[in-house]
């Protein structure tokens, strides 16, 4: 009977023999349960007061708690299993606790709609008081709000035959139920989406070609067109779950339509996929230690460790993309130790074959510095509070890779200088952060300074001439942001940085055109870009940012300015991870 | 040229001699660190991190002189958005036992914690993992799981630590995990329990007293947060400033609300302390509505020390407002 009127309850359709059956059985099972059980006697509704407590049943239990504080019953502390056991004799309550909060995984339940009206619960549960109208009785005043809705087993609409120990008060049949589920799909990685499309308005469509034939930083916007663009830069699909008590495994594929760089191609228009990290964590190494493997962005720098959808602003700052593209990808192995100090200490220290993300898109789609080939990586990074509002972090990197090589390097520059040459490279970064973020109030108001300073130096480049030579380029940037409600955040992104090699191609000192003359001199050159940016985020799950880059390429390349425009959504699960954070 | 040379060697030496200082650095850090606490037969303390404050006054009273206790959020927070600082991390690290409200509660911040700090006992599952929302009945369990509801708790409302009655199962909760950890400890934990509960008890009677002018008393809060400490204390829930959980207000929904409240006669706005004034007070000068101060935490007010403050801070700040005229938030 008791399962009868809740089916009722239930839009679900379902062949008709099938609720016969369920109902014959049904009304045989509650027969049964009602000859046998005599924990649940009838409670009739009329004037009890704290007499009752002792037939109520499970989810009643902070009712219990309740009653005695009003008429000091010994039950007072008794739980949900003690009172249960207490209550009802023979009966041994094995459920955890815990089990009777529904827990769904994230999957959507299907709730009969509202509470039944009271008539209707007494007279499908019969021998089940109903929990609000006990709360009133005892509790002059009180107003029950519980609703009938949660004490209904989920089924998902299917009818149940209930074997003889789910027959229990709601709370304890339902838990029952949903362990007895087949849950095929609980075990599958939890799942998150990214969309991201960029609108550009790009000035000019200029490169720049580097003495060692390298295209060293001339991307700054160089692969949207000279006017305006739009560009699905980013799907990116997360999917991670636990292995097993010792490890963790995640992956993060990322998708993006090929678009200018593509012009003119059959490739315009057709999506890429690409494996930008798939990587197994252990979680329970002893000594503080966890080991990361596969593909994986390591946690070197700052903003190299994000993935570009992430960014703070829209384009991976110009200083950093040079070296690393679109992060810090490698694929190797990666050892942290989380010092056991009392302040935080994090060393992390690998190794692997390749670092760095090339062409991604249309914003980032230039040949870059990227190493290939084996490298040795490590960083230490420290966390200090000033007090509540205020804190400060800083971290060194520093990279070696022998003999590595440019990919691309070669080709298309004009003074084509053979330039396939291995170079060993050493690349330093300092990153620093200073944040302001008033306690209680950070989420709508708060300031942060971030910046990182760069060092990449390499030996066997070659100069315009040809010669090999040993040398370094300096670079780095630093931006400001500041959030001055929930929804919106403003920020300046200062951008500096020299290029590894001399440009082919110089501005002509007479004539003032860019990337006309022949680079006679030797004389390099550096790249300013002067970024002021808005950011709106309609929810947590959304966000726009509007930013505005100015760059000057000293004497290569005419000045450019471009307008960029990001729309980025986010679905399914998405959890920021500590690297993510702000 | 030569110039360019210098400065790469230099910075090449000076690398060196800095990664040589903080290895020195490392070993004898690694040495201070390392050094073991004694156990708790020893004279030693469990250490506990709760998420909450609330958790932390539960701890420490049912822990007794067992234990010492640390919340990573301050009262003042909020609690779904707490920043993910790296110095929670050694505390994580260094702990015997973490206690969260659950619910997901802190989902947004303190998941990404302790999947980094290293510290196995503290993975939900693990003993050294306490959720107090095991023995709560959960309210407003949402019928549709869609981020169209903005940021909703698929397991129901955790704000349950403002309804006196949680608080009695929650410090259950903490005892019966507290024993699982130290088991030597399990009759001083019970103990204090019990003493616990019977102070919850007597001035659960006091504090009906006190809310009798309540009774009925319709209000709209700025977060859907209320829930629990409205049923125990007989007020009504009726609305709510953000649009969707976690999501701020359109001017649209702003408008609806105060016609609304206009037309239901709704004469109270309660704002808890991490949002700002300016929308409740705009709402209240536009129905002619009080505002409230309500804090959702211990510590949400520096006189807020313990959890029983922190309920009458409330009680008397919804009197406040009722008994007396019009008025803005006081602190």
């Amino acid at each position: 009977m008791f399962m009868l009127g809740r089916q009722t309850d239930n839009p679900c359709q379902f062949p008709i023999w099938v609720l016969g059956f369920t109902v014959i059985h049904c009304v045989l099972m509650s027969g049964l349960a009602l000859a046998e059980r005599s924990w649940v006697p009838a409670v009739e509704s009329q004037g009890n007061s704290g007499g009752e407590v002792e037939h109520d049943h499970v989810h009643d239990t902070h009712i219990v708690g309740q009653s005695s504080e009003m008429e000091e019953e010994t039950e007072a502390s008794s739980g949900n299993r003690g009172a249960i056991e207490e209550r009802v004799p023979g009966a041994v309550v094995e459920s955890d606790p815990k089990d009777l909060i529904p827990r769904t995984g994230g999957m959507p339940m299907n709730i009969p709609q509202g509470p039944k009206p009271q008539s209707e619960r007494q007279q499908s549960g019969g021998t089940h008081p109903s929990r609000s109208s006990a709360i009133e009785e005892r509790i002059p005043g009180a107003k029950a709000t519980t609703e009938t809705k949660d004490l209904l087993p989920r089924t998902g609409g299917m009818p149940m035959a209930v074997p003889p120990e789910l027959d229990q008060p709601p709370d304890l049949r339902e838990a029952a139920i949903l362990r007895r589920q087949t849950l095929l799909n609980r075990f599958n990685p939890a799942i998150g989406l990214v969309f991201e499309t960029i609108f550009g308005y790009t000035q000019r469509r200029q490169r720049f070609v580097g003495g060692d034939g390298a295209d060293a930083g001339g991307d700054v916007g160089t692969r949207l067109p000279s006017n305006f663009s739009s560009a699905l830069r980013t799907i990116e699909l997360f999917a991670s779950a636990e292995v097993d008590p010792f490890a963790r495994a995640y992956l993060i594929a990322s998708g993006h339509a090929e678009g200018i760089n593509a012009q003119g191609s059959e490739e315009f228009g057709k999506a890429a996929f690409e494996i930008e990290e798939a990587a197994i964590q252990t979680t329970s190494l002893p000594y503080n230690l966890s080991i990361r493997g596969g593909r994986f962005f390591s946690d070197w720098g700052f903003l190299g460790r994000r993935h570009a959808h992430d960014l703070p602003q829209i384009d991976v700052p110009p200083s950093l993309a040079q070296i690393f593209g679109n992060g810090n990808r490698t694929d190797g192995i990666e050892l942290s130790w989380l010092v056991p100090a009392p302040f935080y200490l994090l060393i992390n220290t690998g190794t692997g074959f390749s670092f760095g993300l090339p062409g991604e898109g249309p914003l980032a789609g230039l040949r870059r510095q990227v190493i290939q080939g084996n490298v040795l990586f490590g960083s230490i990074r420290s966390y200090y509070d000033i007090n509540d509002d205020n804190n400060i972090e800083l971290g060194f990197s520093g990279l070696y890779t022998p003999q590595s090589r440019v990919p691309g390097a070669s080709g298309d520059a004009l003074l084509a200088v053979d330039s396939t040459d291995p170079i060993d490279r050493h690349v330093f970064n300092m990153d620093f952060h200073y944040r302001w973020y008033p306690l209680g109030r950070g989420l709508r108001r708060s300031f942060a300074l971030h910046g990182e300073i760069l060092y990449d130096f390499g030996q066997g480049r070659r100069d315009v001439f040809g010669n090999t030579v040993s040398r370094g380029a300096w670079g780095g940037y630093a931006y400001l942001e500041h959030r001055y409600s929930k929804r919106w955040r403003s920020g300046f992104r200062f951008d500096y940085h020299q290029l590894p090699s001399e440009p082919a191609l110089v501005t002509n000192p007479l004539t003032g055109f860019a990337g006309t003359t022949v680079n006679t001199s030797g004389n390099r050159t550096d790249a300013m870009t002067f970024s002021p940016y808005i950011t709106f985020y309609p929810s947590e799950f959304q966000r726009f940012i509007l930013q505005y880059n100015h760059s000057n390429y000293g004497n290569t390349l005419a000045s450019n300015n471009q307008v960029l425009f990001q729309w980025q959504v986010v679905i399914g699960s998405h959890q920021h991870g500590f690297t993510e954070r702000d | 040229m030569d110039l360019q040379r210098e400065i790469s060697q230099s910075v090449m030496i000076s690398a060196r001699v800095v990664a040589r200082a903080m290895l020195l650095l490392l070993v004898i850090l690694a040495n201070l660190g390392m050094a073991e606490r004694p156990p708790v037969d020893q004279g030693g303390r469990l250490q506990i991190v709760t998420s909450i404050p609330d958790l932390a006054d539960f701890a420490a009273r049912i822990g007794g002189d067992l234990v010492t206790v640390e919340s990573l959020a301050k009262g003042l927070e909020d609690p779904h958005g707490v920043p993910i600082k790296p110095s929670f991390l050694p505390k994580l690290n260094q702990a015997d036992v973490l206690i969260v409200m659950g619910l997901q509660h802190e989902h947004a911040w303190l998941t990404a914690l302790i999947d980094v700090a290293r510290n196995p006992m503290l993975l939900p599952g693990n003993p050294g993992y306490i959720d107090c929302s095991v023995n709560i009945s959960p309210k407003q369990i949402p019928e549709v799981l869609s981020r169209r509801e903005g940021d909703v708790h698929p397991l129901g409302n955790p704000h349950f630590n403002l309804d006196p009655v949680n608080a009695k199962l929650m410090a259950k909760t903490i005892a019966e995990g507290l024993a699982r950890v130290y088991p030597a400890g399990k009759n001083r934990f019970q103990t204090n329990l019990k003493k616990f509960e019977n102070r919850i008890d007597a001035q659960l009677v006091k504090w009906k007293k006190l809310a009798a002018p309540l009774q009925g008393l319709q209000f709209v809060s700025y977060h859907q947060d209320t829930i629990y400490f409205a049923d125990r204390f007989g007020l009504r829930e009726s609305g709510h400033i953000e649009i969707r959980p976690g999501i701020e207000p359109t001017q649209r929904h702003l408008v609806q609300l105060v016609e609304r409240m206009k037309r239901e006669n709704i004469q109270l706005v309660l704002r808890e302390p991490y949002f700002s004034d300016k929308l409740p007070n705009w709402i209240a000068q536009q129905t002619g509505a009080r505002v409230a101060k309500f804090l959702i935490m211990v510590g949400g007010n520096p006189r807020v020390k313990t959890y029983e403050d922190l309920i009458e801070f409330n009680l008397h700040s919804l009197l406040d407002a009722v008994q007396s005229g019009k008025g803005q938030a006081k602190d």
